[in-house]
């Protein structure tokens, strides 16, 4: 009995709080009962409109099956994450900040608490709908095991959402800011997540197929291989923000920018191994994309960090140069992450060079030659924008715009300079084939590539003194700090 | 435990919230931070708490740089903030054991803790009741409670009396005296002058981000009073006592108010006991003698009426 009452009490003690907090506060609120009572309700709805409307088909159920699996993926990806972002949003507020920051809670454990609760929210709103996705079995024409691969994989998208949602949430700005940011990033990034699944699917099948590989060791890859896509995003989104919830002091960039890059080293060699077995380039080309897109958000957003690092940070700066030099890049820092992200653009591109002469067989030089175009237009645009931000905000806009808002500039004039050349192109006579504000609008003929270049290179240029003033104030502390003066007014 | 600020500084673009405060506290002192709006109190508060980085400077508590360590810093600083728990799914009981558990209290004392500090603020009672339902004094003692649940040495209180009925105020004093002589430090902010003047032993005046004054109470209202103030209640008659008064060296007025004699001299303490002798000497009989000094109310409204006389205002 004492036993199980130690185990207990250990249980209890190593329970996330959080976890703890949001259920009591979940269990107790309207939201839960409201979207289980609304959720049962239109799946009885949508289970009875598509029985009597497929009457008379041979197999309604996959029918069926989709229509619940695509509103269930839609409902729980959608609903949750603004649900957890909100309530975080909320709870971070400047005005009202007697929840969660005054205490000695490590923000992972935050972030965690906050994801794990709506983790266990989804399951709840997916424990009510498989009765009825199970009922489509009975429907005919499904098969469950590949049933239960599919709802898992939309699980793992929710939990995707989820992780994006807390990160707006936890986004360190104003409250219109963040609604503004919050509703571009929830539009953008799903598609953006959803793209990269379907591609991987897309090669990985092509590539499958063109092989021979088994059906069951091909799903069993394929679905591992998506789950681990989605696991990758939550991962950089977990970390990203932790980031925005640790202390201004401390070295928040460092372990975000660590995962970047250890996920892109690790990408290329599952990418590489897969396109020599699969005899298929067409993985590289979608790495490039991703990762070109990756570096260039990370371009404007690492702007927003700050110029002047705090004795927290100088006191994990390593002696010894080149250590000091690698350490430049990685830990906090406004310059670092530029030129971090700068030298990931690079590096993508090199990568992609070396793919491009490794593949000649498999991938026509023209679609090779337009991707590095297209990528290099866009990867030019961002460096203009975070650079020309740079210089607005350090230089003209300090008291106007704060710091970490640098970020705000740069999208603006991204996406300024986007329409600005999209103008330019039709005007020339170019066929516009797809618009897009990020500088990647998409024209039959090829885009301006050397002017982007010089535009580039000339505002950059105008930077370099604000990275070697902050590489040079890059030092530790010296070993032995002199004990501060004491010169105010003391009293009692 | 000792609690320095040294050369705190805060700047938000052009505006220097902060600019250069130095003070320092300890254990079993409750020091009045006071200040007009604006004058720089929550944002030193903010950066006592780890809640905000100063521009320059640090807070330490025995040493432990809240800039560096902040987290180190938070196990031991017990922070009330201005604003209050209006929770509409969240009991106080449940409120107070999600921080019993931040602070890593252990699931065998969890309860009990949150037992004594429930019972130490009054919250017994309504330990059931959701927080958006309680009034405004009960959810200062729930933000009281919140502060206390890790027994901080250190209390960092911004206005804790505001919005609070006369009962809930003397409450309060009464509470932060216990904790004081528990061996808290304690600063607190306040516009409720009187209130601190009656609990606290040191006071830090700040104005536009600067320190305008700061010492013991005792000191800092002798030193800014011009005037010594001398409450005598003879035991005899009163005209009697007043004229005797009048004749003293250093007596500049006399008034009668009710019962009592109320005597303007120049100087302090010393003066003021040559008197109290001078009167014996003559035979006047003293039923009471007591020195006034200038009030914190006054104190602070000369100095911030200087301020603004110094800015042309």
């Amino acid at each position: 009995m004492k036993t199980a009452g130690a185990l207990v009490h250990a249980l209890d003690s190593r329970m996330n709080p959080i976890v703890v907090k949001e259920l009591r506060q979940i269990s107790r609120g309207k939201f839960l009962t409201v979207i289980l009572i609304g959720f049962l309700f239109t799946q009885l709805t949508v289970t009875g409109a598509v029985t009597l409307y497929s009457r008379g088909s041979a197999n309604p159920g996959p029918q069926l099956y989709l229509t619940l699996l695509r509103f269930l993926t839609g409902i729980c990806s959608a609903l949750i994450p603004a649900y957890a972002g909100f309530r975080l949003a909320k709870e971070r507020s400047n005005t009202n900040r007697d929840l969660l920051f005054i205490s000695t809670l490590k923000p992972a454990s935050i972030v965690w608490g906050k994801t794990l609760s709506a983790a266990i929210l989804a399951a709840l709103i997916y424990s009510v709908s498989m009765p009825f996705i199970v009922m489509t079995y009975i429907l005919r024409g499904i098969d469950l095991p590949s049933a239960f691969l599919q709802i898992a994989l939309s699980y793992v998208f929710t939990l995707t959402m989820i992780q994006l949602g807390i990160m707006i949430g936890c986004m360190p700005a104003s409250r219109i800011v963040r609604g503004t940011a919050g509703l571009i990033v929830l539009i953008v990034m799903p598609l953006f997540v959803l793209g990269s699944m379907g591609v991987f699917f897309q090669a990985y099948y092509s590539g499958a197929v063109a092989t021979g590989f088994l059906t069951a060791e091909r799903d069993a890859l394929g679905t591992l291989g998506v789950a681990s896509i989605c696991a990758a995003y939550a991962g950089a989104l977990f970390l990203v923000s932790t980031a925005f919830v640790s202390p201004p002091a401390s070295n928040r960039a460092f372990v975000p920018r660590v995962y970047v890059t250890a996920v892109w080293a690790v990408s290329i060699v599952v990418v590489f191994a897969w396109s020599e077995f699969a005899y298929s380039a067409d993985l590289i080309v979608e790495w490039m994309t991703i990762f070109s897109f990756i570096f260039s958000m990370a371009l404007m957003f690492s702007i927003s960090e700050r110029d002047r690092l705090g004795a927290r940070v100088r006191q994990a700066i390593p002696h010894s140069r080149s250590r000091r030099a690698l350490a430049f890049l990685f830990y906090s820092g406004s310059a670092g992450g530029f030129i971090w992200a700068s030298i990931g653009v690079v590096m993508t591109f090199i990568v992609g060079s070396i793919a491009a002469s490794a593949f000649a067989a498999s991938i026509s030089s023209s679609k090779f030659e337009r991707l590095f175009l297209n990528l290099g237009f866009m990867a030019f645009n961002s460096w203009t924008a975070a650079a020309s931000a740079v210089l607005l905000q350090r230089g003209y806009l300090k008291n106007r715009v704060a710091r970490v808002h640098t970020w705000l500039i740069s999208f603006g004039i991204e996406a300024l300079t986007g329409l600005l050349w999209s103008i330019y192109m039709i005007s020339a006579g170019s066929q516009l084939v797809s618009f897009n504000f990020m500088g990647m609008s998409r024209f039959r003929e090829d885009p301006p590539i050397a002017a982007a270049a010089v535009i580039a290179a000339v505002t950059v240029s105008f930077c370099i003194p604000w990275i070697f003033r902050q590489k040079a104030a890059f030092k530790p502390l010296p070993l032995k700090t002199a004990e501060m003066q004491w010169t105010g007014s003391a009293c009692v | 435990m000792e609690v320095k600020i040294n050369r705190l500084k805060r700047y938000f673009g052009l505006t220097r919230a902060v600019d250069d405060i130095s003070f320092s506290f300890s254990s079993g002192e409750i020091v009045a931070f006071i200040g007009s709006n604006g004058a720089g109190k929550t944002t030193t508060m903010r950066i006592l708490a780890t809640l905000d980085e100063p521009t320059e400077g640090d807070v330490e508590l025995d040493g432990v740089s809240a800039v560096n360590h902040p987290e180190q810093v938070r196990k031991l600083i017990g922070y009330m903030p201005d604003s209050l728990p209006t929770h509409r799914d969240m009991t106080v009981h449940e409120y107070l054991d999600f921080f019993a558990r931040a602070y890593s209290i252990p699931s065998e004392k969890r309860a009990q803790t949150i037992d004594d500090v429930q019972s130490f603020t009054g919250l017994g009672d309504i330990r059931n009741n959701t927080l958006h339902s309680l009034s405004k004094g009960m959810k200062q003692r729930v933000s009281l409670g919140r502060a206390l649940i890790h027994d901080p040495p250190v209390m960092v209180m911004d206005e804790p009396a505001a919005g609070l009925d006369p009962r809930a105020r003397i409450e309060l004093r009464e509470l932060l005296r216990i904790l004081a002589d528990q061996g808290k430090a304690i600063l607190i902010s306040s516009h409720i002058l009187t209130e601190l003047s009656e609990i606290c032993g040191g006071a830090v005046i700040i104005e536009k981000g600067k320190i305008a004054v700061a010492g013991t109470l005792d000191e800092i209202l002798s030193q800014q009073a011009p005037q010594t103030v001398l409450a005598v209640r003879p035991a005899g008659g009163l005209e009697e006592a007043r004229q005797a008064l009048m004749l003293l060296p250093n007596v500049e007025n006399v008034a009668v108010v009710g019962n009592e004699l109320e005597a303007r001299i120049s100087g302090g303490e010393e003066e003021a006991s040559q008197i109290l002798s001078e009167l014996m000497k003559q035979g006047i009989q003293i039923a009471e003698f007591k020195r006034r000094g200038g009030d914190l109310e006054s104190l602070f409204m000369q100095i911030t009426g200087k301020e603004d006389e110094g800015n042309g205002k």
